[in-house]
């Protein structure tokens, strides 16, 4: 074996000491007077800006959220007990940012760019501030691409857009988060050759979990990988056991990265998951800091707390290139209390909602979407026309149901219409329910949709509509995958394709076995 | 209202005070006399803080210590604290009025640590550097802390000079220690 010279060693030492320099440092510092609860407040440190990242000893992190005329609040990222009364703190000059690039994707990462999925440092060289500037009028434009949930319910009737925002609104255990993960796994298809040869762009896909259960986190990292979905979606998690700065500023890290890939020109979705923890987390810490309460006890810049976070959610113009940030806020209400404080704030905020609710969930109807009440305030010119053209007649039937939905009771002392319109809502209730992690492609959404409308569901019981239905895509997509084909590729329906479908349907029709 | 804004209070009418009569040297060095009393008899400022004391008899002792010693001017400004009840500030306000006297004769107090004697002449060079530098009249204090290894510190403020071996030493580690996993 070679012997190592010792000229050898101190030729790679000195090469390895090149880059260091040994010039006097000249920083900025002040002394922590009083730390506590995650707070800091800081004597001195009289230059440093609103945000700015301030270093304790032992490596902690803080940042500066109040100015005062004598002290410095300020919050810390790391544990407090090693921070102690008269520490000195050094300014970073440098306000709170978050690496960002394609390296991301894939991984969890907490609201400061740490790794923590034990696969090793992430090799970034590109940070941003992660409170940035909304963009203004002139850098947008409407939004008019479709981002498909695969849900069907929502991409018919409360469609939404790239570059909207729409907030998922609703109690516990009603599938939000549900239909949060349906559609990052939806945008698998987005990634596909396939889609880039129909002119559909890939979508980036972010998932910031706020104040959730490490094993919720852990469930929704470890499904998204079974479904494929990781390679194109970076989880930023702060859970319930990070201190409340870290919970603070995790949407606002998620956004950042989000506007990265917006900035170069692709499209991007992002779900906060969820807003209400975070709101209950600024609130922690605006009271510790001493800002006086609100409603709620919630501080007075609440709604500017979301309002500055959705309001990035952007469609670029075209000479911006065009990129777009989607945004999927979260709200979970108690008791189906919407008047509460936060949910109204982010109703008005966001471009319409999806109410998800337990007494439609518990009736096994699932996806719980209250179809009623939900809406999208932009997402219509984003859908494509295929689906624009079917989607109509299933809102208006649909309303019809709800409306008579009272009287079903009563059953046959109905008279006949009132009894066509009732079976006929049943049958489309019964055709809109979707499994868990099972996006459906628009073609097909197009098709089922078409069907349930145009009454051919009538004659099939109530109880073999969701078997009808996948037998038939089924059938389609054996004997006649030139329809599906039509359909993605020219986005919508002639009446040469109408006929075509209306033959294919009527030619299932009679082979379809009924089970009673 | 907090002790700090109470103080400064007090100090921003004393420094009228002395713009005002055109005094700002005599009340000064009456303040820095005060403020030396504080320094070396801690009794002085229990007595003052103590509320059993009566305010008259604060008043007697304070009479008697600096007869002759202080000006008419911060003798009256002393009983018109104490006729207040605010002596427990006094200490305070006399720290806040030197702060506001430096701002505005624009003096920069500077502290230098370092391991060895400083010479004079370096002493010279140095203060007229940070003269230099701050663009402002520099008043040092020299002090000695064997930690820092070698080298020298500076503190003006909030602004710190670092020439410190140990400071050396400290970002050669963390640069050996840059790329490996770190998590607070």
């Amino acid at each position: 074996m070679a012997e190592v010279r010792p000229d050898e060693v101190s030729a790679i030492l000195r090469k390895q000491l090149a880059g260091f320099e040994n010039e006097v440092d000249i920083y900025d510092v002040g002394t922590v007077l009083q730390v506590g609860d995650g707070i800091a407040r800081i004597y001195g440190l009289s230059q440093v800006m609103a945000s700015e990242l301030v270093e304790f000893p032992n490596n902690v992190f803080g940042m500066v959220l109040n100015l005062e005329e004598d002290n410095v609040g300020c919050v810390l990222f790391g544990d407090s007990e090693l921070v102690k009364e008269g520490d000195t703190v050094k300014r970073t000059k440098r306000v709170a940012s978050f690496p960002v690039g394609e390296e991301m994707l894939g991984r969890v990462i907490n609201p400061l760019g740490f790794p923590i999925d034990g696969k090793g440092t992430i090799i970034h060289n590109k940070y941003l501030p992660i409170e940035r500037k909304a963009l203004g009028v002139i850098a947008r434009q409407p939004v008019k691409q479709p981002l498909q949930t695969g849900i069907t319910a929502i991409d018919a009737m409360i469609p939404i857009g790239r570059g909207q925002r729409e907030l998922i609104i609703g109690d516990r255990q009603t599938g939000k988060t549900a239909v949060a993960v349906d559609t990052i796994i939806s945008q698998k298809y987005t990634h596909t050759e396939d889609a880039k040869k129909v002119g559909v762009k890939p979508v980036y896909c972010i998932y910031v979990a706020i104040g959730q259960k490490s094993s919720t986190v852990a469930q929704v990292v470890a499904k998204l990988n079974e479904y494929g979905a990781m390679d194109y979606t970076t989880v930023i998690a702060a859970s319930a056991s990070e201190p409340a700065p870290l919970q603070y500023i995790a949407p606002y890290s998620g956004a950042t990265l989000g506007e990265y890939f917006r900035d170069t020109s692709r499209d991007a979705l992002v779900i906060y998951d969820d807003l209400s923890k975070q709101a209950a987390a600024y609130r922690e810490l605006s009271l510790l800091l001493r800002r006086p309460p609100g409603r709620e006890a919630y501080p007075g810049d609440v709604f500017y707390l979301h309002s500055r976070l959705l309001e990035r959610a952007s469609k670029l113009n075209d000479e911006l290139g065009s990129g777009s940030l989607t945004a999927l806020p979260i709200i979970e209400t108690q008791q189906g209390d919407v008047a509460a404080y936060i949910p109204t704030n982010v109703i008005s905020i966001t471009d319409g909602q999806i109410y998800l609710e337990p007494n439609l969930f518990n009736a096994g109807v699932r996806p719980a979407i209250n179809v009623g009440i939900s809406v999208s305030r932009v997402g219509g010119n984003a859908q494509i026309k295929a689906m624009k053209k079917v989607a109509g007649s299933l809102k208006i039937d649909l309303a019809q149901y709800r409306e008579l939905e009272a009287f079903a009771k009563f059953g046959s002392d109905l008279d006949k219409s009132t009894q066509r319109t009732l079976s006929k809502g049943a049958r489309l209730v019964e055709l809109l329910k979707q499994g868990l992690y099972n996006p459906v492609p628009v073609e097909k959404q197009v098709l089922s949709i078409f069907i349930g409308t145009n009454d051919y569901l009538e004659t099939i019981p109530l109880e073999d509509i969701k078997r009808f239905e996948k037998e038939v895509l089924e059938y389609f997509e054996l004997k006649y995958p030139d329809i599906f084909e039509a359909i993605r590729v020219e986005k919508q329906l002639s009446d040469e394709l109408l006929k075509k479908i209306k033959a294919a349907v009527e030619e299932f029709l009679p082979k379809f076995k009924k089970s009673s | 209202m907090s002790d700090l804004n109470i103080s400064n209070r007090y100090a921003h009418a004393l420094m009228n005070l002395a713009d005002e009569k055109d005094s700002l040297s005599k009340i000064s060095d009456d303040i820095e006399l005060l403020n030396r009393t504080f320094a070396s008899s801690r009794q002085f400022q229990l007595m003052l803080i103590n509320p059993i004391i009566k305010s008259e008899k604060k008043l007697t002792i304070i009479s008697e210590l600096f007869k002759d010693k202080l000006s008419y001017d911060v003798m009256e400004f002393m009983k018109f604290i104490i006729h207040k009840n605010r002596e427990n500030l006094l200490f305070k306000i006399v720290k806040q009025f030197i702060v506001r006297r430096d701002i505005k004769l624009g003096i920069v107090n500077a502290k230098v640590i370092s391991t060895v004697d400083i010479s004079d002449e370096q002493k010279k060079i140095l203060q007229q550097k940070l003269e230099e530098y701050t663009n402002k009249k520099v008043r040092i204090s020299y002090s000695f802390d064997k930690k820092i290894i070698g080298g020298f510190i500076i503190r003006m403020d909030d602004t710190v000079i670092d020439a410190s071996l140990k400071h050396q030493l400290d970002l050669l580690k963390e640069k050996f220690l840059e790329g490996s996993i770190s998590v607070n």
